[in-house]
Formats: C-alpha cells, structure tokens, sequence
C-alpha cells in the first residue's frame, strides 16, 4: 500500500458523484526507467557543470531515473556503490536547467554524507570540495 | 532517513466535494414556475465550492501553538494558503471568517500567511474560514519562522511545531466529511509528526536541489528519495498528482526527520535551491 491508498478512498467515495475526474499536470518522471548504477565517483569527471547536455551524460554515464518539472528543470539520480563495508549505494544527483544543460551536481553516500564531485569541471565550479556547488563548503560528516 | 516509499499525510485531495457550496445564503425569496410551482430561490454569495478550514479547529491549533511554544520560543504562528494548481490566481485573496451571522474579515500578507484572532461568536457559529478560491485551487499549511535566520535555512524546531499545529488545525484534509472522519481515524493510529507511518510533506519557499541537516559539526544529507514526494523512487501517474495538494509545488517538497529526536531543535535544515547560484 503506497502513499496513494487514500487515493483510493477518495475515488471509491466520490466516483458516484463526479467521476474521479483527474487533471493531467505537465510533470513527468521516468516510471519504469531505473535508477541506473554507475561504476564511483569517478565516473563524474565525465559529466561537466555548466556546460554539459542531457545527451553528453547519457553518453558517458547511461539512461537512467529522471523527474522533470513543470519549471523545466530535470533531475536525475544514479547510484554508485557504497564504500568500505556500506551495502546501500550513494547518490550522484544531477540537476539541469530548462535550456538542458546541466547546472549542478551533488554526491551523497549511503550514510548520509555529502561527498566531493569529482571530476575537473565540477572542481571548477566546486573549489573547496563541497557537495553542491551552492553552499555547505565546511567538512561533510556522515549522520 | 529511510529510502522506502513512505507515505504523506499531506491532502491527497479529498477534495471531491459534492458542490456544497458553503458561501453565505441570502433569505430565499419564493419564486413561482410555468407550472405553477412554488420555489425557494436561492442566492449563493462568494465562491461555489470553496476551499475552507473549520474556524474551531485553527483555534485549536492556536492554542497547540501555545502549549508548544518551547520548540520555537521565539517565532510567531502564522497560517499559510498555497497554490495547489499551476493556475492559481495567488494575489487579492480575500479570507474570511463565515459564521451564521457573523462574517469576519482576515488580513492576507503578501506572503499568503495569515493570523486568526479568537472570536466567541464565530466560535458559538462553528465558522469555517473561506477564502474566494475554489476547492483544489489551494492547500494550507503553518508558517512558524524563528527571526533572524538566513534565507536559505529554516530551523527544526519550528518545522516540528508546524506539523503539530496543522495536524491539530485540521490543515491535512479536506474534502467530505466521511473522508475527513477516515483522515482522523488513520491519524489515531499514526503521528505523523514522529513520522512512524506517515510523514508530514513540508514546502520549502523554492524548488529544492538538496537538503542538509546541521547541528554543529554533525551534518546529514537528505537523500533524493526525500524531496519531491519520493516520485523517483515512487512514480506518480500525473493522474494521480492531480489528486496531492503538492502538485503545483513539488519541486518544493520534502520530508524529514521531524521525530529523530537525536537531531535538537536548533538544528538548521538547509536550503540548495535550484536556482541559487552556486
């Protein structure tokens, strides 16, 4: 039973008097697409921050889950294996904009813990070794 | 934070409502047909279908707030309308408090938060607090904000008194009342402020690309799975987006650990927008 089982209950209740009219809203994510695996970290020198295309990351790291806003921008999510004796995998997130270029990336582990993008053109855009090329530029420490 | 699908106590859209416009209704004035049949005309003031939230139980919020002032000893309560579609027309809400005879007009910041004041008549009234929208055009939540805190942060505390205050407030459901009956019977069984079954959908002010949890030195990512109602991990039919409160705003969406009690009241959530320069 997933978060939509009230989802149900609204349909089975109100089906009677308007149908269970739904309205289509123009965001998408890439049902049945999965979150693809990718070889570490370093498989993120392949990707470059601010310049980089959908098709460019498609080529060096693969297909894999995706979510597009209404905005326009794309997230897009791979997972690379845990290190030392972590079983879950970490979290290579990619964002592009609405023009698709790709305009951030982040990296957490599997504890929590954000992790240094590696990779020339993201040590461009991230100097000081931080998750996100936004903020949090201190130390990462996992939960 | 656990990566499983999770569920949000977060209105998926009981919003069937079987056109009970609950504006105020004028003395019916009888009006006969070719027939020659007697009616009772009706005249429906302000919004058929409205969105609206029972005046008592925002009260009853009001009062949580108090009692729990000590999770956000320094912040204010305020209620928040947001757009629950793309299209929602956002500016020049007029809210107001509706009794039997008593109407109250509610000041809307420009920031769509408002403050209620206690009212014995609306009380005695069982009012209902109606904005001029239509039913699934808004969803409401709390707005408690410590002063002083960058723009890019919100303190935990204050986001577990607004889950605490919207529960109590009746902020989560809408829709028939048979369904808000079950909405309460789930809730007897679940908190979804410790977030043991359900968990509370929290709103950041703009779309989200990461969220990180800092108390001290102690730092904790949020994973994607957190933001956006889980729909990488949990894919939505936009079909059934149509029926979350969350649909216009789901870049914005994320859950956390409002129940980690290991992560004190102080502790700042912090905001990576997506569109912060980096």
């Amino acid at each position: 039973m997933n978060r939509f089982w009230r989802l149900g209950l609204a349909c089975a209740f109100g089906a009677a008097a308007t149908g269970c009219a739904l309205v289509p809203q123009p965001m998408a994510a890439s049902a049945g697409v999965p979150v693809r695996t990718i070889a570490g970290p370093l498989a993120t020198a392949l990707v470059r921050v601010g310049s980089g295309t959908q098709a460019e990351v498609v080529a060096a790291l693969g297909p894999t889950n995706r979510i597009r806003f209404a905005s326009g921008y794309e997230v897009w999510v791979y997972h690379y294996p845990g290190s030392g004796r972590a079983a879950q995998s970490g979290e290579l997130v990619l964002l592009f904009a609405p023009s698709g270029v790709l305009v951030k990336t982040r990296m957490r582990s599997a504890s929590g813990g954000s992790e240094a993008v590696v990779g020339s053109a993201a040590r461009a855009v991230d100097p000081h070794g931080c998750a996100s090329a936004s903020y949090g530029c201190s130390p990462a420490m996992d939960r | 934070m656990a990566a499983a699908p999770r569920r949000a106590l977060a209105a998926p859209a009981l919003a069937l409502v079987l056109g009970a416009a609950t504006a105020a209704v004028a003395a019916p004035e009888p009006v006969r047909t070719d027939a020659g049949t007697e009616l009772a005309a009706v005249t429906v003031r302000g919004t058929r279908d409205p969105v609206e939230k029972s005046y008592r139980k925002m009260l009853r919020g009001m009062e949580l707030f108090e009692r729990w002032h000590h999770l956000a000893p320094h912040a204010a309560l305020r209620y928040k309308l947001l757009p629950r579609q793309s299209d929602t027309d956002m500016d020049r809400i007029v809210l107001k408090v509706i009794g039997d005879s008593i109407t109250l007009v509610v000041p809307v910041a420009a920031d769509h938060t408002f403050a209620l004041e206690r009212n014995q008549q609306a009380i005695d009234e069982d009012a209902s607090v109606i904005p001029n929208r239509k039913a699934r055009s808004m969803t409401w939540r709390t707005d408690i904000r410590t002063p002083g805190l960058p723009a890019n942060t919100r303190r935990l505390g204050d986001l577990r008194l607004e889950c605490k205050v919207g529960v109590e407030a009746g902020l989560l459901s809408e829709g028939m009342p048979v369904l808000a009956q079950i909405g309460a019977l789930v809730k007897a069984f679940s908190d979804v402020c410790r977030g043991n079954v359900d968990q509370y959908l929290l709103f950041a002010d703009r779309a989200l690309f990461g969220v990180t949890m800092v108390a001290g030195p102690r730092r904790f990512v949020l994973s994607v799975n957190d933001l956006y109602m889980d729909m990488l991990n949990d894919p939505t039919s936009p079909a059934q987006l149509a029926y979350l409160d969350s649909q216009a705003l789901l870049d914005r969406t994320y859950f956390i650990a409002l129940g980690d009690t290991s992560w004190p009241d102080d502790t700042l959530v912090v905001f990576d927008f997506m569109d912060a320069r980096p």
